[in-house]
């Protein structure tokens, strides 16, 4: 916050929230950027102002259509790709690197930045795109259940709808779809491979065939002593090498009620 | 880049349209603000005027006006439309113009940003040109007080005393503030 507006505060000190952005009248600063960035896409779509290039990763070459700041378009499979570029965008980009935009690819790869903040989602609807932001914020190596994602989308409901966006997401491994499994666990489609790249990517992420039966065997939310927070048997937070530390329970309530509080990272309840 | 070199590039360049937006966007969210009444609906106006303005863009004609002008058009157009559609009048807010009837208005918690703004249109004129460039167009002190010709020292003056009348008018009003 600059001195400026720090002075404004200062002046409006004791009143509420309401009556400072009444007064103030200024979009969220999350808000302006996310609109901006739908509409510089939208643009750069309309004018046929998208680019390509290729990032290599240990389970395959993977394509990014991009408009030099946001991700439009990523697949593994280039006759798909073509496909797509004919059919999703009307035209076929050209090649074009960016330095600073395939560093923050990376960083999200790697699950150092969230994919949300540099993916284009301007032409789903908001339901869609709150499914695509509630998935990037899976941290990397943890998976989730898909009612999971339908519940922290705001649509609880809507579990089958929250499975069908995530089919068709146009920007697999920048918003992390392969982190999203079955309520059993299983680990269920996926529409850039099937279940074997789904597999190879999590292992890719650190998933072992041992931690991937741990939690398939695990209690439906797992409490640790260490930190008093129950998870859920997917959260990266839980460290399955000490069962001494760790109690199952069937029902949060019961949780709850031997004073366990909720993880604020894979969010329970 | 002046304005229209600046609408003509932002047909075929998405840079330019951002730097458009970008320009023109805290005034319209305001003014989309004034007339929704909360952030929500100020955003909803705000993404939809920009969508429709990208669309129109290419029959944009310049006609003398400031290109904000348009845009202003387009949030009034889209809030008569949803006003409509649910079926209720919104109340233009704008307070530029100064009333002097009594607050009156129930305190429901969608009103309660109206009572804000009804509670700084009844500023003595002085104070309110303060709170309204101070807080709604962000200018500096320096900047309000060559405006106002006073010196900074009276306009943070004029600040605090405004800021206080607001809250005695807010109080008189029932206002409660969140905690």
């Amino acid at each position: 916050m600059n001195t400026m507006s720090k002075q404004r505060d200062a002046d409006l000190e004791g009143f509420d929230q309401t009556v400072r952005d009444a007064v103030r009248g200024e979009a969220s600063p999350e808000f302006a950027d996310r609109l901006r960035g739908e509409l510089r896409g939208r643009q750069a779509r309309a004018t046929e102002n998208l680019w390509w290039f290729d990032l290599d990763l240990p389970i395959g070459t993977i394509r990014l259509v991009h408009d030099e700041q946001l991700v439009h378009m990523v697949d593994n499979d280039m006759r798909r790709y073509e496909l797509r570029a004919k059919y999703e965008l009307g035209f076929t980009p050209q090649f074009a690197d960016s330095k600073r935009l395939r560093g923050a690819a990376e960083q999200v790869i790697a699950g150092r930045r969230r994919g949300s903040e540099i993916a284009f989602l301007g032409e789903l609807t908001p339901f869609q795109q709150s499914v695509l932001r509630a998935t990037a914020r899976i941290p990397h190596g943890a998976i989730r259940p898909y009612n999971w994602v339908a519940r922290e989308a705001g649509s609880p409901g809507a579990v089958r709808a929250a499975g069908s966006t995530l089919a068709q997401n146009p920007v697999p491994f920048i918003v992390p779809c392969h982190r999203v499994v079955h309520a059993d666990w299983s680990l269920g489609k996926y529409s850039a491979g099937g279940p074997e790249v789904k597999e190879s990517v999590l292992k890719m992420e650190g998933m072992t065939d041992h931690r991937m039966e741990w939690i398939q065997h695990a209690p439906k939310f797992v409490a640790q002593f260490d930190s008093m927070e129950f998870c859920l048997p997917g959260c990266t937070g839980l460290d399955e090498s000490d069962p001494e530390n760790l109690k199952g329970f069937k029902e949060p309530e019961a949780a709850l009620a031997a004073g366990f509080a909720p993880c604020s990272v894979c969010r329970p309840i | 880049m002046d304005e229209l070199a600046l609408i003509t590039a932002a047909r075929n360049s998405p840079d330019a349209f951002a730097m458009l937006y970008d320009r023109t966007q805290p005034a319209v969210y305001r003014f989309a603000l004034s007339l929704a009444g909360d952030h929500s609906g100020a955003e909803d106006l705000t993404s939809e005027c920009y969508r429709r303005a990208l669309t129109n863009l290419p029959r944009y004609e310049h006609r003398g006006k400031p290109f904000e002008a348009w845009l202003f058009t387009i949030v009034r157009n889209l809030a008569r439309d949803k006003g409509r559609r649910s079926g209720r009048e919104i109340p233009l807010m704008d307070h530029d113009e100064p009333i002097d009837e009594p607050i009156t208005l129930e305190l429901e918690r969608t009103e309660r940003r109206g009572v804000v703004q009804l509670a700084v249109k009844r500023l003595p004129e002085v104070q309110r040109r303060v709170v309204v460039l101070r807080f709604g167009h962000e200018w500096s002190v320096r900047q309000v007080a060559d405006e106002l010709e006073k010196s900074e020292a009276a306009v943070k003056q004029l600040t605090y005393r405004a800021v206080n009348r607001l809250r005695e008018l807010l109080e008189e009003a029932g206002y409660e503030h969140d905690v």
